[in-house]
């Protein structure tokens, strides 16, 4: 069967991903702000007896390549891989989503564009001649409706039509003589050294010089002396950069095409957002209401899953009870005690918050599908500013609240280095999902009820501030610069699709899961191995106390060793070796933690009548311990995978080492403070 | 004046962007170039940045950007 690949372009919020979903049948999250789709994603389907590859490719403004997004997508099209391009067009926002596509018109590919949305168009008075807009494009443009699979099948005929007809392609836009004959000369030039006398590609490769969307030397240093020349002479002529001029060319072609492709049947209204924005947004309501919703989040995150959790907990129970009775007689041993304490106690342990996870998950996709995610960038630009940051890293912010290693992917969408690695660098202490089984843990163990709310909220805030702190001393160090422009687009408000919502949030609970089956369950066994062996001799252990024989036998397996010998470090913030050794596997995974304190609490009694691990935290350590023991969870590293994902992201070991290190330190001297502290005023 | 001066609610016409080369590119990827209809809706409750419509399009921009931006007011619905 032949394939035909396709690449997906639109702006942000085109609806590009609804398309997606509805030509592939993929589960892929439905973004509503700029840069959800910063990954590569593919899909397949079939038609008309080809084999259709569709690449989703980020949603981008233009193809000039400031970001990385702009540049994995302008790369894809540009290759020779892609066979088709689809741009896909919001119908209410043409003229503006119209500067990409002149930008791909002028590539020379069969060119399909996708009038998305076409419903809430004709509502709003809209009519596209659709023929007409082809013609101009010199491709086929057709209607979609992306969330409800309307138009996909003309979609697909679009694109094999425009696979086998074989069009002449000579796409050009006038720039107004003076810069046509200086991209002439270029093009000239470029044709005969670099492109091998293709006409087509070197003048593509001009306008890129012209435009300054590369290197000046990319294409030589002939070309790069002709190209500054005319760059001089055009800014002498006009007052402007050749790109400006170009850029003003580019939008009187779509105003032609806009003038005689479309016609206006009503006054476009969009109201709705602009209503709703004038409460949310307000002066004085703004910020108060986003305090407010986030301090829902977590209280909903609590009062949904509590309920959910206890009737897992109970599950994990009855198989404890289950495996115990139905064990052979006699043959009670270290295999029993690998099963209930270290995999079912381990495991157990962290699915049973998978509740508080899906919940907060929940929240955070219908913040992100409404649109309220790019109003929370708006609202907390000015503070972001104070500290050397975007608004747009704010973003990133929130998603951090979920799992750090997508917020650190989705830093993507800050097209400045410096801001970036900064926003990096300070995402860890954003208090993650993997967080929230220790909070669920410590807090109703050690707070009354009516501050279980307020404690879990003021975790999240110190992280906040912490982060605020380090970011602006990473702007005034390593990370010093000016910041780059603020423009960011504020999606319309939209009701978000159980469908999509649904899916977000199973994708990011289902990895959650994963990691309880795979990493954690690893983790489990290598760390009950770890707390009871080697064994100590029972001729050592006479004539003790069960609660000190279980102790001095806790200490003399390799965990124990280890949390002995780091003691002195970890007592400074108020831990003792069962602490310290759960500690040493939260590293991994910092859900390991509350997975390694029920097996650490739970040694030698299986079988016996067990309490709770709340209970059990209760009755060894104070407040303020349990207390320290979230705040150093709060400011180390959360996990392994964010290691790995930050050295991907940064390019760099140095950054990944440096980060897990410099906030391993961090957390030792601020929790060491505070409990030091705590016990002075005790 | 700048874009920063015009009432909330009122409609402007954009005369002239003074800024570096690449953020002028960005505008005008955007749709804010010379001669687009700008409506102004609202300041962040902390004053920075302001939010302004144009076309269909909803935008967030900083003062100190939107400072650099010269109009004229218009009356002319966008």
């Amino acid at each position: 069967m032949e394939q035909i690949t396709v690449g997906l372009t639109g702006n942000p919020n085109c609806g590009k991903s609804c398309v997606f979903n509805s030509l592939t049948g993929a589960k892929q999250h439905v973004g509503n702000y700029p840069g959800v789709t910063v990954e590569k994603v593919e899909g397949w389907c079939e038609h008309k007896g080809f084999k259709i590859r569709i690449v989703d490719l980020p949603g981008t403004y233009s193809i000039s390549a400031h970001s990385m997004d702009e540049k994995v997508a302008r790369d894809f099209v540009l290759s020779e891989e892609c066979d088709v391009i689809v741009n896909v067009i919001d119908s209410n926002n043409f003229e503006r989503n119209l500067f990409l596509t002149t930008q791909l018109f002028e590539l020379n590919k069969p060119l399909v564009a996708a009038l998305n949305m076409y419903d809430v168009a004709t509502k709003n008075g809209l009519e596209y001649d659709k023929e007409k807009i082809g013609t101009f494009l010199n491709g086929t443009a057709v209607s979609t409706v992306g969330n409800k699979g309307e138009g996909i099948k003309e979609l697909l005929d679009a694109v094999v039509y425009e696979y086998n007809c074989q069009r002449e392609f000579d796409n050009r836009i006038n720039y107004g003589s003076d810069i046509e004959e200086r991209l002439e000369r270029l093009t000239c030039l470029i044709s005969k050294e670099i492109t091998g006398g293709d006409e087509k590609k070197a003048r593509y490769h001009a306008l890129q010089l012209l435009q300054m969307d590369c290197d000046i030397n990319e294409f030589g240093k002939d070309a790069a002396e002709v190209a500054q020349e005319a760059i001089s002479e055009l800014n002498r002529m006009y007052g402007d950069n050749p790109h400006i001029l170009m850029a003003e060319k580019r939008y009187g072609f779509i105003s032609g095409l806009f003038e005689q492709t479309v016609r206006k049947t009503v006054e476009i209204r969009h109201d709705a957002s602009d209503a709703i924005d004038k409460i949310l947004l307000n002066r004085v309501l703004g910020l108060p209401i986003f305090f407010g919703m986030m301090y829902l989040v977590f209280k909903l995150t609590f009062w949904l899953g509590d309920p959910v959790m206890t009737v897992i907990e109970h599950g994990f129970d009855i198989l404890k009870g289950f495996v115990l009775s139905s064990w052979p007689a006699g043959g009670e041993g270290p295999l029993q005690s690998l099963i209930v304490d270290g995999i079912i106690g381990g495991v157990g342990g962290v699915v049973v918050f998978l509740p508080n996870i899906i919940f907060l998950f929940l929240a955070i996709a219908v913040l992100e599908d409404s649109g309220y995610m790019a109003r929370a960038a708006f609202l907390m630009d000015r503070i972001m500013k104070k500290i050397g940051l975007h608004g747009q890293s704010f973003i990133p912010m929130l998603i951090g609240f979920g799992c750090t290693v997508p917020a650190i992917m989705g830093t993507r969408i800050l097209n400045e280095r410096k801001s970036r690695l900064t926003t990096i660098m300070i995402l860890p202490l954003i208090s993650c999902g993997a967080r929230l089984p220790i909070y669920a843990l410590i807090i109703p163990a050690f707070f009354p009820k009516h501050l279980h709310g307020f404690m879990m909220w003021s975790m999240y805030v110190i992280g906040i501030l912490i982060a605020i702190i380090l970011a602006k001393v990473l702007r005034k160090t390593l990370f010093k610069g000016r910041n780059t422009v603020m423009l960011m687009e504020l999606p319309p408000y939209r009701v978000p699709t159980l469908r999509s919502v649904f899916t977000h949030m199973w994708q990011k609970s289902w990895l959650y899961l994963k990691k309880a089956g795979t990493l954690i369950l690893a983790i489990s066994i290598i760390l009950w191995a770890m707390t009871s062996y080697p064994k100590l001799p029972e001729e050592q252990t006479a004539g003790m106390e069960p609660k000190q024989a279980q102790a001095a036998e806790l200490k003399h397996t390799a965990a124990g060793r280890i949390a002995t010998t780091i003691e002195p470090a970890t007592e400074l913030m108020g831990f003792d070796y069962k602490i310290g050794t759960a500690l040493i596997g939260a590293f991994a995974a910092k859900e390991v933690f509350v997975a390694q304190m029920g097996i650490v609490n739970s040694l030698g009694e299986a079988g016996a009548e067990s309490k709770p691990l709340r209970e059990k935290l209760k009755d060894q350590y104070t407040p303020l311990q349990g207390f320290c023991v979230m705040l150093f969870c709060l400011i180390s590293t959360p996990c392994i995978a964010t290691v790995a994902i930050c050295r991907k992201e940064t390019q760099s070991w140095a950054f990944a080492m440096g980060q897990f290190m410099g906030l391993t330190v961090l957390a030792f001297v601020i929790t060491a403070a505070v409990y030091q502290i705590g016990m002075l005023l005790t | 004046m700048k874009l920063t001066e015009v009432p909330k609610g009122k409609f402007c016409k954009i005369k002239s962007i003074s800024a570096q080369d690449r953020y002028l590119k960005r505008f005008a990827e955007m749709g804010l170039r010379t001669g687009a209809c700008v409506k102004v809706l609202r300041f962040a409750p902390l004053g920075d940045p302001i939010e302004v419509k144009i076309g269909n399009a909803f935008l967030s921009i900083r003062c100190e950007n939107a400072g650099r931006i010269e109009v004229d007011l218009a009356d002319k619905s966008n």
